[in-house]
């Protein structure tokens, strides 16, 4: 399949379950609310050793917050839930609670809960208050600017980690250049995250290596710097690949999000140095969930 | 949903006892068994139908609007224990409406007596007028008020409102009187109107958002300061849609003299 001149792979984007959150941060400002997402989503690009893997999923208007302030919402995923809520207490304590003027919400619903503000409302030393307004539970916890509101339960539910594709071009500057513009456009659409710096991963991983310690190790078979040494699948013209990484809470959202972000590149076609699109294939040892990347750009 | 409709056949002059009521809620209920529903008129027992005209309309719904209209001060435990279906009474109430009410709605067209809402677990209660003394208190020599739930009052209200009271809200647009919050352990208090004496004595915590505090140079209340209180934008938006009051608040912790960390908040 050629389009714009430019290959599409007839292979699959491998991806795997997890469970997620949604967590609303909001602040007096946009400036301070994203202060405090960008501090609790650092860290937070590959459940291989963050624990979690996180991103900014929309920017929240007044309307859209529970408190009437500028937010974001953003999305949490790992492989457990016992990860999962280590994770987002942890972060929540040190990135949220900490920041001037902010408060933290759940922004989904399920039956199971995780610990937000029941488990934080004991740095309020005895002076916490909490407040049930409708059903869901708020903890007001004094701290040095005023008080930390926080709502007492984020909830997990079940999503998926690892959708991808990627982009082989004549470039690095070309690839990467190509990579924004996908990444600019998959931001738009809500239910996903694309939890790599900035959007795109240049060190993709494969599972396992050859020292036994690893669970991950460099993706070599699209190393452009190995096309002589591994049987590589890199073909001649193309000196760089980066990836797509997209975790998101259905298989129908990280459909739509590769099927955006591919046809954002191809409307430039090959004059923009990218020769083909890809996807991490690995032989089905990563996951159940197979995105082929024909059948979503037909 | 199924309308029940209910009007008295006699002028209820004697006290009117309608806690068994409540049992139209239960989900077995049938139009026979709701005709028999047994009522005490005057110390006397007496079933539904021989006191009240009813009329049904079945709309194929697991929930009932039940109407009474023709009500007056005689009524008595109207809604007590009420669970889950909307009522609308067109007329006064006597005491005990909603007492230990656990969901449904209750609307009050007319003036609601002592005891509103005493006890209550959830739900909603709506008194168009005034209300009487101990709303959503507890009840005669008990130390447990209002459990949760809403009760939004337009007029004004007697004394000892939200007295024990530990979960809900309870809004109240006009004037309250004395010994309003009195030993309240928790929950929420909004009054719009002028308030009388001993507000918030021996409270524990909870949050009373009124428009003055007269007392402000009481011992027992200690200023601290002007505070941006962001949990009220959430209670603003669930509870109190028409107001547009900031989120800035004269804040008073007490009453200290019982150790309470309990909040009366001054609208700026």
């Amino acid at each position: 399949m050629i389009i714009n001149n430019i290959k599409i792979y007839n292979t699959y984007a491998e991806a795997f379950p997890m469970k997620y959150t949604r967590l609303i941060v909001t602040a007096d400002s946009y400036k301070w609310a994203l202060n405090a997402v960008n501090s609790f989503i650092g860290f937070a690009t590959s459940v291989i050793a963050c624990g979690c893997e996180a991103g900014l999923e929309s920017k929240l208007n007044k309307k859209q917050t529970p408190d009437n302030r500028p937010g974001y919402s953003i999305l949490i995923f790992s492989m457990s839930s016992k990860e999962l809520a280590k994770q987002i207490l942890n972060r929540a304590g040190q990135c949220i609670m900490t920041s001037p003027g902010s408060a933290l919400y759940s922004g989904n619903k399920s039956e199971k809960k995780i610990n937000l503000g029941h488990a934080l409302r004991y740095f309020g030393d005895g002076f916490q208050i909490s407040k049930i307004i409708k059903g869901d539970r708020y903890w007001r916890i004094p701290v040095m600017d005023g008080e930390f509101v926080c709502q007492d339960f984020a909830y997990e539910s079940k999503g998926i980690g690892g959708g991808n594709f990627l982009i082989l071009g004549n470039s690095a500057k070309s690839v990467l250049r190509a990579s924004e513009i996908a990444v600019k456009s998959i931001n738009k659409i809500a239910n996903i995250i694309l939890p790599f710096p900035g959007g795109i991963v240049r060190s993709g991983s494969k599972v396992g290596s050859k020292y036994k310690k690893l669970i991950a190790s460099t993706n070599f078979e699209y190393c452009p710097y190995l096309k002589g040494v591994v049987k590589s699948k890199v073909p001649e013209q193309v000196n760089s690949v980066l990836e797509i990484v997209i975790d998101g809470i259905s298989e129908e959202d990280i459909k739509i999000a590769i099927k955006v972000g591919v046809s954002e590149i191809l409307k430039y076609g090959s004059k923009s140095g990218v020769f083909g699109i890809s996807a991490g294939n690995y032989g089905g040892k990563l996951g159940p969930f197979l995105f082929n990347l024909r059948k979503i750009l037909r | 949903m199924n309308l029940i409709e209910i009007s008295p056949k006699i002028k209820i002059n004697r006290p009117l006892n309608l806690k068994n009521f409540s049992k139209i809620n239960e989900s077995n209920i049938n139009r026979e068994k709701i005709l028999n529903i047994k009522l005490v008129f005057g110390g006397k027992e007496i079933r539904l139908k021989e006191l009240f005209n009813l009329s049904f309309l079945d709309k194929d719904s697991t929930k009932n609007l039940i109407k009474i209209k023709g009500s007056n001060k005689n009524f008595y435990n109207v809604g007590a224990n009420w669970d889950k279906d909307e009522l609308r009474i067109f007329g006064d109430v006597g005491s005990f409406l909603g007492l230990k009410m656990l969901g449904g709605i209750i609307f009050v067209s007319g003036f609601a007596d002592n005891f509103v809402g005493s006890q209550m677990m959830g739900g909603e209660i709506v008194i168009k007028k005034s209300a009487g003394d101990f709303i959503g208190s507890s009840n005669f020599g008990e130390k447990i008020g209002m459990r949760g739930g809403i009760i939004k009052i337009n007029g004004n209200v007697g004394n000892f409102t939200a007295q024990y009271m530990r979960r809900g809200i309870i809004i109240i647009n006009g004037n309250v009187g004395n010994n309003a919050c009195d030993n309240m352990i928790a929950g929420n208090v909004v009054i719009e109107g002028h308030i009388g004496q001993n507000l918030c004595l021996g409270m524990k915590r909870g949050t009373v958002i009124v428009n003055k505090f007269k007392n402000n140079k009481a011992k027992n209340f200690v200023y601290c300061g002007v505070q941006d209180l962001n949990f009220y934008s959430i209670l603003k938006n669930a509870y109190l849609s028409k107001n547009n009051y900031p989120n800035t608040f004269l804040k008073f912790i007490g009453d200290r003299y019982n150790n309470g960390i309990g909040e009366i908040l001054v609208r700026l």
